[in-house]
C-alpha cells in the first residue's frame, strides 16, 4: 500500500514537472493569428515562414477567411478576434472608428519610409487623424485593351485611348458582331466602385465630400461620367446589352474570351497578361480622362493592421514592418506581379523589364479611394442609380440624385 | 402481494420512462442549443441598437416599427413570395411526374431515380455558377443552342431584367431540387400497397381515377411535408440570387434573406436584422401551420 502510494506520488510529481516546463516553455513563446484575404493570402504564407526562421521564438498562423467583412465582424462580436487583420482598405474606417483596431500613429511615425505610402491609401487608413493601418498591398484600377482587335480595327495596339472621345471613338470601332468595344460590370457594387468611379474622378468630381459627410453623385461632374457610360450603352452601343447583369467574372471572361476590346481590370489581371496565364496579347494604359491629361484610378487593395486589445503589440508590429520590408514587398510581391506598397520600391529588378507595371506604379500615384464609415451601406444606392440610369428607366441626373438623396440618408441616420 | 405487483408495475413504467427520455435527449439538446437559446438570444438583440462593438440600447419594438416602413424590406418580402409561388408549383409537378415514373420495379430504374437525384447533392453555390455561366449572354450554352436552332435571332439577356432573371433562376432551382421532392413522393407512393390499386382497378377505376381518388389521397400527409419544405426553402432563397442575379437590377431580384444578410454582415445593423429574422420566422410560422391545416387528412 505504501509502496503503491510512493509510486502515485512520484508519478503525479513527475507529470506536474513536465507540466510545468511545457507551460514555462509556451510563456516564452510568441503566438500570433493573422487573418488575410484570399488573394494575399499566399504572399503572407510565405511572408510569415521566412519570418519565423528568422524569429523562431514567434510562431504565425495565417488564416484566410471565407469573407473577411463577415467573419472578423463576427470575431469581434464574439471577442476571439486574430492579432493581425489585413482587409480591403476601404473597410478600415469603419473599423477603426468602431475601436476595433489598435491606434499606431507613433509606431508608423518613427518608420524610416512613411512617406513612400500612397497618399490615398493612407488616408483610408486613418481615423479623426490617427494612423490604424499600413497601406500593405495595393490594388489599381487601369485599362486593358485587346492589341489583336485594335490592329484589326485600324488602331495604334501601342496605345489605349486617353480621352473619353478616344474611348467612345475606339470602341466604335472595335464593336463588330463579333465582339463590343468596350465591357464593365455594372451588376455589382464593388466593381462599379474599382471600374467607373475613376471616370468621376478624372471628371473632377467625387464619390463624397473630404469630410466623407455627404455624397457628390449629385454633382454635374459625377453625372456627366454616368452619362458617359450611359451614352456608350444606349447612344452608341459599344457596350453588351446585359451589362447591368455582370460583376468582375463576367466582364472580365467576356474580355478573356475576345468578347469585349476594352475593360478596366487591376494590377492581377496585368500580371495575367504578362505571365501568360491570360492567353491574350493585351495592352495597357490609364483609365481614360475627358482631357486625356488628369488621370485618376482606384486605390484599393489590402491595408494591414493590428486588432485591439491584442496580447503583443511590440510583436505584431514587427511582423508587419517585415511585411514592408524589401524582402516580402520586392521579392515576394513584385517579383510575382504585385504592386509593392512603398514607392521607393518600385525601382526593382522584376518591374524595370515589365514596362506595363510604370502604368501601375503612375495609376497608384494618381489612385484615390472613397472616404466613408458607411462604405458598405453606400453599394446599394450607389449601384441602383447607376443601374436605373444605364437600363433607361431614368436619366443619369435623376438616378444620381436619387442615389445622393439615399446615401445621405443613410450617412445620417 | 398486491403491493408488490404494483412496485414492479412502477419500476417497469419508470425504467421506460427513462429509457424512452433517453432516446429523445439528443435531439432536445440539439434543439435548445441551436435553436430555443438562439432564438431567445435573436429576440432579445431585436429588441436593442445593436451594433458590432461598444454598448447596446434598448430600443423596444422600433426595429419591428421600422421594418414594417422599410421599403426595401417589404419589396424583398414581395419578391421572395412571388418567388415560392412560381417555384413550388413548377417543383411539385416535375417531381410528381418524375415519381411517377420511377415508381417501377424494373431493371435498372435505380440509375435513373440516381440520375434525378444527382442535382440535389450538388452545392447551391456551384449550381448558380453553372447556370450563371449557361444563361450568360455573351459567351453562354443556352443563347448558343437557341441561336442555332433558329428559335431566337438574338441572344436574350437572361440576368439583365426580373421577367426572365426570376423564371431563369426558377428553371436551375427546379433542376436541382425536383429529385429531392421526387425522392420524399416516391418513398410515399412505395407505402401504398399493390392490392389496393388492384381492388380499385377490379372495381373499375381508370388510371386517373386511381391517381386522384387513391394515389393523393393516401399521400397526403407526405406531400404536406414535402410543400412545407419546399415553401419554407423557397423563402429562406439566398445564394441563387445572390450568385445570379445579384440581386439586381436596382434591387429588383432581392430576397428577404439577401436583404438580412446585407443588414447585419454588411451594414453591422445586427439589432435590426434580428427583427427581420424574427418578421420572418412568425411569417413562416403562419404559412406552415395554414399548410398543414390545409392538407390535413379531414377524416384523421
Amino acid at each position: 500500500m505504501k509502496k503503491t502510494l510512493c509510486l502515485a506520488l512520484a508519478i503525479l510529481m513527475t507529470l506536474s514537472l513536465i507540466a510545468f516546463s511545457a507551460s514555462a516553455e509556451t510563456t516564452d513563446k510568441v503566438s500570433l493569428e493573422i487573418w488575410v484575404r484570399a488573394s494575399f493570402y499566399d504572399i503572407v504564407s510565405k511572408a510569415a515562414a521566412k519570418y519565423m526562421v528568422l524569429h523562431p521564438e514567434v510562431t504565425l498562423n495565417v488564416v484566410q477567411p471565407s469573407d473577411m467583412s463577415d467573419q472578423f465582424a463576427l470575431a469581434l462580436s464574439s471577442g476571439d478576434t486574430p492579432d493581425i487583420v489585413s482587409m480591403d482598405c476601404v473597410l478600415i474606417p469603419y473599423y477603426a472608428s468602431i475601436g476595433a483596431l489598435a491606434d499606431i500613429t507613433d509606431k508608423f511615425n518613427a518608420l524610416a519610409y512613411k512617406d513612400a505610402f500612397s497618399g490615398g491609401l493612407l488616408d483610408l487608413a486613418k481615423y479623426e487623424g490617427a494612423q490604424y493601418a499600413v497601406p500593405f498591398a495595393p490594388d489599381v484600377s487601369v485599362m486593358l485593351y485587346n492589341k489583336a482587335h485594335f490592329k484589326e480595327a485600324g488602331l495604334n495596339p501601342d496605345a489605349g485611348p486617353a480621352t473619353w472621345a478616344e474611348l467612345i471613338d475606339y470602341a466604335q470601332k472595335l464593336t463588330i458582331a463579333d465582339h463590343y468595344g468596350y465591357i464593365y460590370g455594372a451588376g455589382d457594387s464593388g466593381t462599379m466602385m474599382f471600374t467607373f468611379v475613376p471616370y468621376i474622378w478624372a471628371n473632377g468630381g467625387d464619390v463624397m465630400s473630404a469630410d466623407g459627410t455627404k455624397s457628390m453623385l449629385d454633382q454635374p461632374k459625377a453625372v456627366e461620367a454616368l452619362q458617359l457610360m450611359c451614352d456608350l450603352e444606349n447612344k452608341y452601343k459599344v457596350s453588351p446589352e446585359g451589362i447591368t447583369s455582370y460583376g468582375w467574372t463576367e466582364s472580365q471572361d467576356a474580355f478573356l474570351s475576345g468578347k469585349a476590346s476594352m475593360i478596366v481590370l487591376g494590377s492581377n489581371a496585368v500580371w495575367g497578361m504578362i505571365t501568360g496565364k491570360y492567353d491574350i496579347d493585351a495592352g495597357i494604359c490609364l483609365i481614360p480622362s475627358p482631357d486625356g491629361k488628369t488621370y485618376s484610378s482606384f486605390s484599393g487593395g489590402d491595408s494591414i493592421a493590428i486588432v485591439q486589445g491584442c496580447s503583443n503589440p511590440d510583436a505584431e508590429w514587427d511582423f508587419i514592418q517585415y511585411c514592408l520590408s524589401e524582402e516580402v514587398q520586392v521579392e515576394e510581391m513584385a517579383q510575382f506581379g504585385q504592386l509593392p506598397a512603398r514607392s521607393d520600391l518600385f525601382d526593382n529588378k522584376y518591374f524595370n523589364e515589365n514596362p506595363e507595371f510604370k502604368v501601375l506604379q503612375e495609376a497608384l500615384r494618381v489612385g484615390e479611394a472613397p472616404y466613408s464609415l458607411k462604405y458598405n451601406e453606400m453599394y446599394v444606392p450607389f449601384l441602383d442609380g447607376v443601374q436605373t440610369a444605364i437600363n433607361g428607366t431614368m436619366s443619369a441626373q435623376d438616378a444620381f440624385t436619387s442615389a445622393a438623396q439615399n446615401i445621405n440618408a443613410l450617412l445620417a441616420g | 402481494m398486491t403491493v408488490r405487483t404494483t412496485t414492479i408495475l412502477e419500476g417497469a413504467a419508470l425504467k421506460r420512462r427513462v429509457f424512452n427520455t433517453a432516446f429523445i435527449l439528443p435531439v432536445l439538446v440539439i434543439n435548445i442549443l441551436f435553436f430555443a437559446i438562439p432564438f431567445v438570444k435573436v429576440f432579445y438583440m431585436s429588441l436593442f441598437k445593436w451594433e458590432l462593438l461598444g454598448t447596446h440600447s434598448f430600443i423596444g419594438l422600433k426595429n419591428y416599427m421600422t421594418a414594417f416602413q422599410d421599403k426595401t424590406f417589404l419589396n424583398s418580402l414581395g419578391f421572395t413570395f412571388e418567388y415560392a409561388l412560381l417555384v413550388t408549383p413548377m417543383l411539385f409537378v416535375l417531381a410528381f411526374v418524375l415519381a411517377l415514373l420511377v415508381n417501377h420495379s424494373v431493371r435498372g430504374i435505380g440509375i435513373f431515380r440516381t440520375i434525378y437525384f444527382a442535382p440535389v447533392v450538388i452545392s447551391m453555390t456551384t449550381c448558380s455558377l453553372i447556370w450563371l455561366w449557361i444563361y450568360n449572354d455573351l459567351y453562354g450554352v443556352l443563347n448558343y443552342l437557341l441561336t442555332s436552332s433558329g428559335l431566337i435571332s438574338k441572344n436574350i439577356t437572361w440576368m439583365n431584367q426580373a421577367s426572365t432573371s426570376l423564371p431563369a433562376v426558377c428553371f436551375m432551382i427546379t433542376w436541382k431540387m425536383a429529385g429531392f421532392n421526387m425522392l420524399m413522393l416516391l418513398a410515399a407512393l412505395q407505402g401504398i400497397g399493390e392490392d389496393v390499386h388492384e381492388a380499385a382497378s377490379i372495381d373499375g377505376a381508370s388510371g386517373a381515377q386511381r391517381f386522384f381518388r387513391i394515389t393523393l389521397p393516401m399521400i397526403r400527409a407526405h406531400v404536406g411535408l414535402a410543400l412545407v419544405i419546399s415553401i419554407i426553402g423557397s423563402v429562406l432563397a439566398f445564394e441563387q440570387f445572390r450568385i445570379m442575379t445579384k440581386g439586381g437590377p436596382s434591387s429588383t431580384t432581392m430576397t428577404a434573406v439577401n436583404y438580412m444578410y446585407n443588414t447585419s454582415f454588411k451594414y453591422f445593423k445586427f439589432g435590426y436584422g434580428a427583427a427581420l429574422s424574427m418578421v420572418l420566422l412568425v411569417i413562416l410560422g403562419i404559412l406552415s401551420y395554414f399548410q398543414f391545416k390545409l392538407l390535413q387528412d379531414p377524416t384523421e
